[in-house]
């Protein structure tokens, strides 16, 4: 079971170290596919992601499979994606998640928002019981993974946050 | 293809999914944190990530399962055993919203959650129940003893699973018990109520297993037998239960069957017993004990007797079908055996061994089964009971059975993690179990054995 390297997925490292080589780099937008992999930067806010509902997730599949590092981190505080210095915003339990305080009413957050570490990012509903979530950090949202009405399961990304002082 | 979401982890979440494979219905199942990679959530064709590890944040709470059944858009919910099975709540919650729940109705679980009108229930049924009852103050309490005759045992009238039981010998202990067993009572469920009844010290445990179509029919599937117990946790089981008179048979079943009968059972259940055969009569003094209303940890063995599906027949009902066991099931032929194998050291007082496992080998053969989750380099975490696998053996006679289950402890082979499995293999060499009449205070007595050498000669 050890195919070719260049079937294989980079190494967390290696893209670590492509994402500071594109970030010194002149290019204000990126899409690369590698094998197992589709990256996407951008150096400005919100144009990443465009006008579409519904970004596809860098990594396919099931929700979170966290790197290791995060996992001591409780889910509420979020976990920190230690090189791309953005933080997760997990969903605390299985739950329909809503960005918005009522239908009418607008969302919590938006792509630029400034938050806080007590700045609701959204709710998960379990029957009828709400549970908000909490930012964790203090930031500026740059990702909005989940859906409002999607069901959520534990841990899986609803927001990203470039934490204030990071990138 | 309509969905089943499964509300358990382990062992048994793995059986429903056979279950549920087996009527080509699509398993989904709920799995905390710590069970994302676990065999279950492999097999199932999805899980559903419903919380954190601890089970006070996932598993014990209806309001997740439910959520993630409708998210699944299941058409059943089977709660497993443990955790919510028989939490009236979570019945209740999948009636609102239109999910079939796999099991009793949330009146029944109620009235068998307690075990006040449990007893009272099983009077009304005329099931004998040990002499006793319930008081109010200590007077009350000496005169309900003398009556019932001493040793007595106190319990809290709102208590289970083996919690909150004092034994008093005579008066003097009575009146020492009673106020201890009302403030543990009051602390550990919220109610001061007792009651107190005779004690039965050499009584063995025997169980009877009914499935009741909701409408008042039950078929019942014999006996098991129970009795090698540690701190009331079962180790072994067995069935048909080994030595009891028919008259016996007849009185456990015949109690079983009305007491199912007359709540209108749905379901799979367990009604237990105390069978005490000291006395010499025929039948043996019997006693009612409770129901579990859901499927048990040991229905295996009454699977492999019986030759049925009981996980199959949950499902069936709760889809509006006929179960599909027989009225009048055949008399099994042979015996079956079940050794639970928990990651426990039964040479440290049973301390939990949660850990990664290294190798799991389990034995195969004619007459051999295995309910397990676990698998080499499994994690088994330390968050949820010791269940590690259940080695179950069918063969013509009980000490053919016997002969089987040694040789299928031998062929188990698990790393990573302290087992049970050497303590079954002391068990079933000691000359009292192979006699097939030990008491539920058998084991605590034998284990661990006097010399370390763990060989026949060494009884108590």
């Amino acid at each position: 079971m050890t195919p070719p390297p260049a079937d294989q997925p980079p190494s967390w490292n290696e893209l670590l170290d492509l994402v500071a080589r594109l970030d010194s780099s002149p290019y204000a937008d990126v899409e690369l596919d590698l094998p197992g992999l589709h990256l996407r930067m951008s150096t400005a806010p919100g144009t990443a992601e465009g006008d579409s509902p519904a970004p596809a997730p860098a990594v396919p599949a099931q929700p979170p499979t966290p790197p290791p590092a995060e996992e001591a981190q409780p889910a509420e505080a979020g976990s920190t994606t230690a090189g791309a210095q953005l933080v997760d915003v997990t969903a605390p339990l299985l739950g329909t998640f809503y960005r918005r305080p009522s239908p009418d009413a607008d969302p919590f957050v938006e792509i630029g928002s400034e938050v806080t570490a007590d700045t609701s990012v959204g709710i998960v509903e379990v029957m009828k019981m709400m549970t908000p979530v909490p930012a964790g950090v203090a930031g500026r949202v740059v990702e909005i993974r989940a859906q409002d009405g999607e069901v959520v399961e534990h841990e899986q990304v609803l927001v990203r946050i470039a934490p204030e002082g990071g990138l | 293809m309509t969905r089943v979401l499964i509300a358990n982890r382990g062992e048994i979440a793995v059986r429903v999914i056979a279950a549920c494979r087996r009527l080509g219905l699509s398993p989904v199942l709920a799995v905390s944190a710590a069970d994302r990679d676990s065999l279950g959530a492999r097999l199932a064709d999805r899980a559903l990530c419903i919380g954190p590890a601890p089970a006070t944040a996932s598993y014990l709470r209806p309001e997740l399962l439910v959520e993630a059944a409708l998210a699944a858009e299941a058409a059943v919910l089977h709660p497993g055993y443990g955790f919510c099975s028989e939490q009236p709540a979570l019945a209740e919650m999948c009636a609102e919203h239109g999910i079939a729940f796999a099991g009793p109705r949330p009146e029944t679980l109620r009235e068998f959650g307690d075990k006040g009108s449990a007893r009272a229930a099983a009077v009304r049924a005329g099931v004998p129940v040990a002499a006793g009852g319930e008081f109010t103050d200590v007077d009350q309490a000496h005169e309900i003893a003398r009556g019932a005759g001493f040793p007595v045992l106190v319990k809290a009238v709102h208590g289970g699973g083996g919690r909150g039981i004092h034994l008093a010998r005579d008066e003097d202990e009575l009146a020492r018990v009673v106020p201890v067993a009302a403030s543990e009572a009051q602390a550990g469920f919220g109610n001061p109520a007792l009651y107190v009844e005779q004690f039965f010290p050499r009584a063995r445990h025997v169980e009877v297993q009914v499935f009741g179509d909701g409408e008042g029919g039950v078929v019942v599937l014999g006996e098991r037998d129970c009795s090698v117990q540690r701190r009331h946790q079962k180790l072994l089981e067995e069935c048909p239960a080994p030595g009891l008179s028919p008259a016996t048979r007849e009185l456990l079943r015949g109690s079983a069957e009305r007491l199912a009968a007359d709540v209108g059972y749905r379901g799979a259940g367990t009604v237990e017993f105390l069978v005490d055969t000291e006395a010499g009569t025929d039948p043996a003094t019997v006693v009612f004990l409770e129901v579990n209303a859901r499927i048990q940890v040991e229905h295996p063995v009454t699977e492999e007797a019986y030759g049925v599906d009981l996980v199959a027949a949950q499902l069936r009902l709760a889809l509006g079908e006929p179960h599909g066991l027989p009225e009048k099931p055949p008399e099994p032929q042979g015996h079956v055996l079940e050794c639970r194998i928990n990651a426990e050291d039964p040479w440290q007082d049973f301390r939990p061994s949660p850990g990664r496992i290294g190798v799991a080998e389990f034995p195969r053969g004619p007459g051999i089964r295995v309910d397990t989750h676990v698998t080499a380099d499994h994690l088994f975490p330390p968050h949820y009971d010791s269940l590690l696998a259940k080695l179950i053996v069918r063969a013509h006679d009980r000490t053919a059975a016997i002969e089987a289950m040694r040789g299928a402890l031998r062929a188990t082979q698990v790393t990573g993690v302290a087992t049970t499995a050497q303590l079954h293999e002391h068990l079933l060499a000691h000359p009292d179990f192979q006699a097939g009449s030990v008491t539920t205070r058998w084991l605590d007595a034998t284990w661990p054995p006097q010399q370390h050498r763990g060989g026949e000669g060494d009884t108590a």
